[in-house]
């Protein structure tokens, strides 16, 4: 059925590559801890819901949009008022930086993924997706770095027990 | 510039940061407020010594939307094998930095987890101080 198949596809590969479980999706900066925390792990949003209409294509509906409220506090104002890193022991975070984070935040908010906790900038330039207490003490975040790399952290109190740098799209808009 | 007055156990220390990176909520603080700046910080993170700054004084930067200090003690990063160095300059003597991050190590795992440590070893958030704007801008 062709409206399956469209869901489908949008669960199985448009975005898979924000779900590095396999370990062939691991960079050589992989930790000795074999973490079942991951993206992949964060889960669906609870509120997602799904919806046919007449002709039965499939529609996928998230009734709880914390991502909207979260971008519109931070890389929205970040790159609407470019005055505020002139604060003391900021650096701007570059036009690409600020559009790589929105396009994850995008893809990830489509794909169903939960919102972080908070996003914060680093003081390098950088910008910082941070999920809180996926598992009892356990932080994940998702390191958008001045340097173009994305890097996903898991930390288990305050050691990190798992690094990589994610594949990111070519065509991430 | 002698090196300063060595650090004792019971010393608190001011780690100042600006209001405008949303590092503190009221609540949550992010381990970031610890990360140094990718060219400001080559020979160590600065915090400021309690015992020759008011956390007024130590929450004076450049800037308008103010600044909050989160408060360390000594002797808590001493435990866990923190190094904390006086680094004093002219007319502030009561500068000091923790040499072990730096704008050079800032992606190490060493570094990261140093952040984190040093979160969680926070005793309070103070501020915020010296504000001449509200935040957010435009609102």
């Amino acid at each position: 059925m062709q409206t399956t198949e469209r869901f489908q596809n949008t669960q199985s590969s448009e975005y898979d590559w924000l779900i590095p479980v396999l370990p062939r999706s691991r960079s050589n900066t992989r930790a000795d801890f074999d973490s079942s925390i991951s993206l992949g792990a964060l889960g669906a949003a609870t509120a997602r819901t799904f919806e046919q209409d007449q002709s039965g294509r499939m529609f996928v509906t998230i009734e709880d949009d914390p991502w909207a409220t979260i971008l519109a506090d931070t890389i929205e104002l970040w790159a609407n008022n470019p005055a505020i890193f002139e604060e003391e022991g900021l650096e701007a975070p570059s036009p690409e930086t600020l559009q790589k984070a929105s396009s994850y935040a995008k893809r990830m908010k489509l794909g169903g993924l939960v919102a972080p906790d908070r996003i914060v900038m680093d003081a390098a330039g950088g910008i910082l997706f941070e999920l809180e207490n996926l598992e009892e003490g356990v932080r994940v975040v998702l390191h958008f770095w001045d340097e173009g790399d994305v890097e996903l952290q898991t930390f288990r109190g305050s050691k990190l027990v798992d690094r990589f740098v994610m594949s990111t799209p070519d065509n991430l808009d | 510039m002698d090196q300063g007055e060595p650090i004792e156990q019971d010393e608190l220390l001011y780690r100042r940061f600006p209001l405008a990176a949303s590092w503190y909520d009221g609540i949550n603080l992010s381990a970031e407020a610890f990360g140094p700046h990718r060219e400001n910080d080559t020979s160590g993170l600065s915090v400021w010594r309690a015992n020759y700054k008011s956390i007024e004084d130590a929450a004076r930067g450049t800037g308008k939307y103010g600044f909050f200090i989160a408060v360390l003690r000594a002797g808590d990063l001493f435990t866990r094998q923190i190094k904390i160095v006086p680094k004093p300059y002219e007319n502030e003597p009561g500068h000091a930095e923790l040499p072990e991050i730096t704008s050079y190590n800032r992606k190490e795992k060493s570094t990261l987890e140093l952040k984190e440590k040093l979160k969680d070893l926070v005793l309070r958030v103070e501020g915020p101080y010296h504000v001449i704007e509200s935040w957010p801008p435009g609102r």
